[in-house]
């Protein structure tokens, strides 16, 4: 197989008759340990390892008009047709048709050695890992756990023809456990401490499956509801994201406009906060600089409650005549992407349920992808909903939980308390809540 | 086929692992997609994606699997890959993995389906493809100003070829276009959403008079029905009786229905005692029938498994009982039905589980409809359920309209799916309310379905999202079904 930066340099010599282009080439190698129905490896889950290359070009030709294409393992031999190609695919659109100029990629820390050596030789520390996590799951009483160890290590060249030339290794760790069929829980790192040291965490899994298999009883109506982070997180992608993406603000499909970021208008209650930084170190989401060329960092999007930025790639910041900022990457939450919800003076996540008098405890929900993310509201099932009173999970109830995220990011009696586990919070608010 | 080139390469893997004692599947891909995308009239994607690769599972004697993919489909790469996945297999048997020896049971195939379709990828240019899409686009959006249109085309041809160890070399394709108009509509600050869609096998749905028609029907009701939805009120949550469309009825086939079947999960599913899929459990009213099968010329048509075996149609409920499982090879004894040829894979880098490709409910005798689908009004519902006496009078009947995707627990029997607008139908009005989630009970939903409205139409197109893949599934069923009112079944809101 040819190694990225064969490619890379390739794709460079090839791309120079253009006026302009960048390109990002990808390798990657996996390993992937699986547990279903409690059982190790086989015919659906077989531990595995995978080998590609991936990637894309755009390129700007001297009319004007502008190419994209594919970058995958087979590229050089393909290289002379397919410039051809790329050109036949040629189209207008001059709000993307630039290349940026050169800036310094963000130094950013994203590869640990022990997880290249998990992919590339050894994979005993994946199928330890995920031995500790069935192991702490069945410690805890769960009777069926699925469980999944993965990790990656690969090489990135992002290039542009105004002189970026940004090459740099990356790994990926990876885990998750779903206990009882009922509830699970996942982690996303850099690291091979990703998957060890989660005992509490697959018991606080655990202990909720427990308190989800005894049935209560709740009245319907108007009640407290309070979400895990993982279902918060959810909320985050499928409404902010969405709304904050810059191609829908631009093209009418968010429910903000330009102007309202221009203006900067109040969007949520005035503590909310929310950014993208993707230049953590370490951070699954982080990297050095977008595949446009534009450099890792920190974003506010909302501020104190007003809307700042949308999140723009080069084509929509040009078209909302704003500044590009990072993007999330694709494939990972919103938190671990890098988009994080905040207010001031959030508590700590073991209060909101010690405190808590009576309210409904909800850690998973179904059918968010079908909800109408541009007006807010949400109408979700939650299966498994875990009454709290006076501190105590007493059992579960089938409920269905509604009403408007926004509003409840607006409103004074919404809490946000932060774990150190999670990269978005735990929240409280005021939902209507029907008990089926 | 193209996939035919590759004859080499296969022989290095088979030979590999007869060296290394294994019984080896190789599962070859190779996919030539075209895509355009259109935004408010304007193109902002042109694309041709050509991907191939391969994965290869192994089984040790001892039944011990490993898998290892790449996008290098060489003969170095085939030999590495086998030794690859044969070391991942003999490291897990360390670690106490579940052995596996089914696939010893399976018997050669040797055969090539290669479907032709009218309008395949060689039909139209690209050029073509785009003004027609940008056509698309801008005939939605002359519907009201208020809209923002992203229309979406794209046209596939996917080959796959599946060698074992015991001689099977199949060759298959599975042609396949969907095209989707999403369209928001904004006014004074308030903003809803509603999507029109339409699949098949080649260029015709947006490139044939009929299917250029039947995509600008349903892109105009969708519109209208967002316009509409800027000032509708909610429904008030409860239980309810139910009309959902056929795009409905494929998702409550799909998600609450036909998962629960897979027989990968039977020792957990609601359909499933001691492992068994419980042939023979009445499970609906003895008017209700579920078929999953290839259909040539569909969104999700797959004519042979991705391990090798012939696909067949599967009779899941036959008058309201319970007759058969999906299964593939490794599943089918374990849960006591016969092998129906059900496993599935999103590419090559994935591991095949057993999944649908398109699913249908039907309903005996359905009450006669005389419109086209497209032109079916919510007047049209009332009064078909007026004239069976179906519609209520102490409260409205609730017409879901519109599918916007679900998600189901097969082991809890949990399901919930969201349409785009509802109709409350009464004998004197017909109000359309907010999109609300319809939620409840697999077993609860099926056992209430008490009529159906129209013929069959099976065309709804979807993604099956099982084991974290995303494979293409469709289905339908009559153009409505009725649901009756249940407590185990809530429409959601406020």
């Amino acid at each position: 197989m040819s190694s990225v930066t064969e490619i890379a340099e390739a794709l460079e010599k090839t791309l120079s008759q253009a006026r302009g282009w960048r390109f990002v080439a990808k390798s990657t190698e996996s390993v992937d340990i699986g547990v279903d129905d409690s059982k190790l490896g086989g015919a659906y889950s077989p531990p595995r390892s995978s080998s590609e290359i991936s990637g894309n070009v755009f390129i700007v030709w001297e009319d004007g008009r502008c190419s994209r294409g594919r970058v995958d393992s087979k590229i050089l031999d393909r290289l002379p047709r397919e410039l051809d190609l790329w050109r036949s695919l040629a189209y207008r659109d001059d709000d993307a048709a630039y290349i940026w100029d050169l800036e310094s990629p963000t130094d950013v820390k994203l590869f640990d050695p022990k997880v290249a050596g998990v992919v590339q030789g050894d994979p005993t520390p994946a199928f330890e890992g995920i031995g500790r996590i069935v192991e702490a799951a069945r410690d805890s009483g769960s009777m069926v756990v699925d469980a999944r160890v993965c990790c990656s290590a690969g090489e990135t060249v992002v290039a542009t023809s105004n002189g970026l030339w940004a090459k740099y290794s990356e790994t990926g760790a990876w885990c998750y456990w779903y206990l009882d069929k009922t509830l699970g829980d996942s982690r996303y790192g850099r690291t091979t401490g990703t998957w060890q040291a989660l005992d509490e965490s697959v018991e606080w899994t655990a202990r909720i499956v427990d308190a989800a298999r005894i049935p209560a009883s709740s009245n319907s109506g108007t009640m407290r509801v309070i979400m895990s982070p993982s279902v918060v997180d959810s909320f985050i992608g499928h409404y902010i994201a969405f709304n904050l993406s810059g191609e829908n603000v631009a093209e009418g499909r968010s429910r903000y406009e330009v102007r309202q970021f221009r203006g900067g208008e109040p969007a949520l209650r005035d503590d909310m906060q929310v950014a993208l930084d993707t230049a953590v170190p370490m951070g699954p989401g982080s990297y050095p600089c977008t595949v446009e060329g534009v450099a890792s960092g920190r974003a506010d999007l909302i501020k104190d409650g007003r809307l700042v930025t949308p999140v723009l790639n080069l084509k929509y910041a040009r078209r909302c005549n704003m500044q590009p900022t990072p993007l999330p990457s694709r494939g990972l939450s919103p938190g671990y992407a890098g988009m994080l919800l905040r207010t001031e003076n959030m508590g700590a996540a073991e209060s909101l349920l010690e405190e808590c008098q009576d309210a409904l405890l909800v850690c998973s929900v179904l059918g968010m992808h079908t909800q109408d993310p541009v007006s807010g509201n949400f109408s979700l099932a939650a299966p498994e909903a875990i009454v709290v009173k006076g501190g105590e999970m007493l059992g579960s109830v089938k409920a269905v939980i509604s009403g408007n995220f926004f509003d409840a990011l607006n409103s004074r009696q919404t809490r946000l308390s932060l774990d150190d586990q999670h990269p978005n919070p735990w929240m409280e608010c005021l939902c209507h809540v029907e008990v089926g | 086929m193209r996939v035919g080139a590759y004859t080499e390469a296969c022989n290095r893997a088979m030979e590999t692992a007869r060296r290394l004692g294994v019984y080896a599947i190789v599962r070859i891909q190779d996919k030539t997609e075209r895509a355009v995308g259109v935004m408010n009239g304007q193109t902002d994607l042109l694309s041709i994606e050509e991907l191939s690769g391969v994965g290869v599972q192994i089984f040790t004697f001892e039944g011990y699997s490993g898998f290892a993919s790449s996008d290098m489909i060489t003969l170095e790469s085939l030999e590495h890959l086998v030794e690859s996945a044969t070391n991942l297999a003999k490291a897990s048997a360390k670690y106490g993995a579940q052995p596996s020896r089914e696939i010893n049971q399976a018997r050669p195939l040797i055969r090539d389906i290669d479907v032709p379709v009218p309008m395949g990828l060689d039909s139209i240019s690209h050029d073509e493809e785009e003004r027609l899409v940008r056509e698309v686009c801008e005939t939605a959006m002359k519907i009201d100003p208020r809209l923002a249109v992203r229309s979406f085309y794209r046209i596939a041809n996917e080959q796959w070829r599946v060698v074992r160890s015991d001689g099977t070399d199949t060759m298959f394709s599975m042609p396949r276009s969907a095209a989707m108009n999403m369209i928001t509509a904004r006014d004074g600050g308030r903003a809803a959403s509603a999507n029109a869609s339409l699949a098949g096998a080649d260029a015709s749905i947006i490139a044939s008079s009929d299917g250029r028609s039947r995509l600008d029907k349903r892109t105009r009701k969708a519109a209208l029905t967002a316009l509409a939805l800027l000032d509708a009120p909610r429904v008030a949550a409860g239980p309810y009786r139910v009309v959902i469309d056929y795009a409905l009825a494929k998702g409550l086939a799909h998600e609450a229905f036909g998962h629960a079947a897979e027989c990968d999960g039977m020792e957990t599913s609601i359909l499933g005692l001691n492992g068994k899929f419980r042939k023979g459990h009445r499970v609906a009213s003895d008017i209700v029938n579920i078929v999953d099968g290839p259909v040539e010329g569909d969104y999700a048509y797959q004519p042979i498994s991705a391990n090798g075996i012939f696909r067949a149609t599967v009779d899941i409920v036959c008058r309201g009982q319970l007759c058969c499982g999906l299964a593939d090879i490794f599943s089918a004894e374990r849960a006591g039905v016969p092998v129906t040829g059900a496993g599935r894979a999103e590419s090559f880098r994935h591991v095949p589980v057993p999944r649908m490709t398109n699913i249908r409910i039907t309903v005996e005798n359905p009450l006669p409809i005389h419109k086209e689908f497209e032109d079916v009004e919510p007047e049209d519902v009332r009064d078909v359920l007026a004239r069976a006496g179906l519609l209520l009078d102490d409260e409205p009947v609730l017409y879901l309209s519109g599918y916007k995707g679900g998600q189901v627990n097969p082991a809890k029997g949990d399901f919930v799916f969201n349409c785009s607008a509802i109709y409350e139908l009464t004998h004197d009005d017909i109000r359309i309310c907010q999109p609300a989630i319809f939620s409840g009970k697999v077993l609860s939903a099926l056992g209430s379905i008490i009529a159906g409205i129209g013929e069959p139409m099976i065309d709804a197109m979807g993604t099956c999202g099982k084991s974290g893949q995303s494979v293409p599934s469709s289905g339908g069923g009559n153009m409505f079904l009725v649901i009756d009112g249940n407590d185990e079944i809530t429409i959601g809101g406020v």
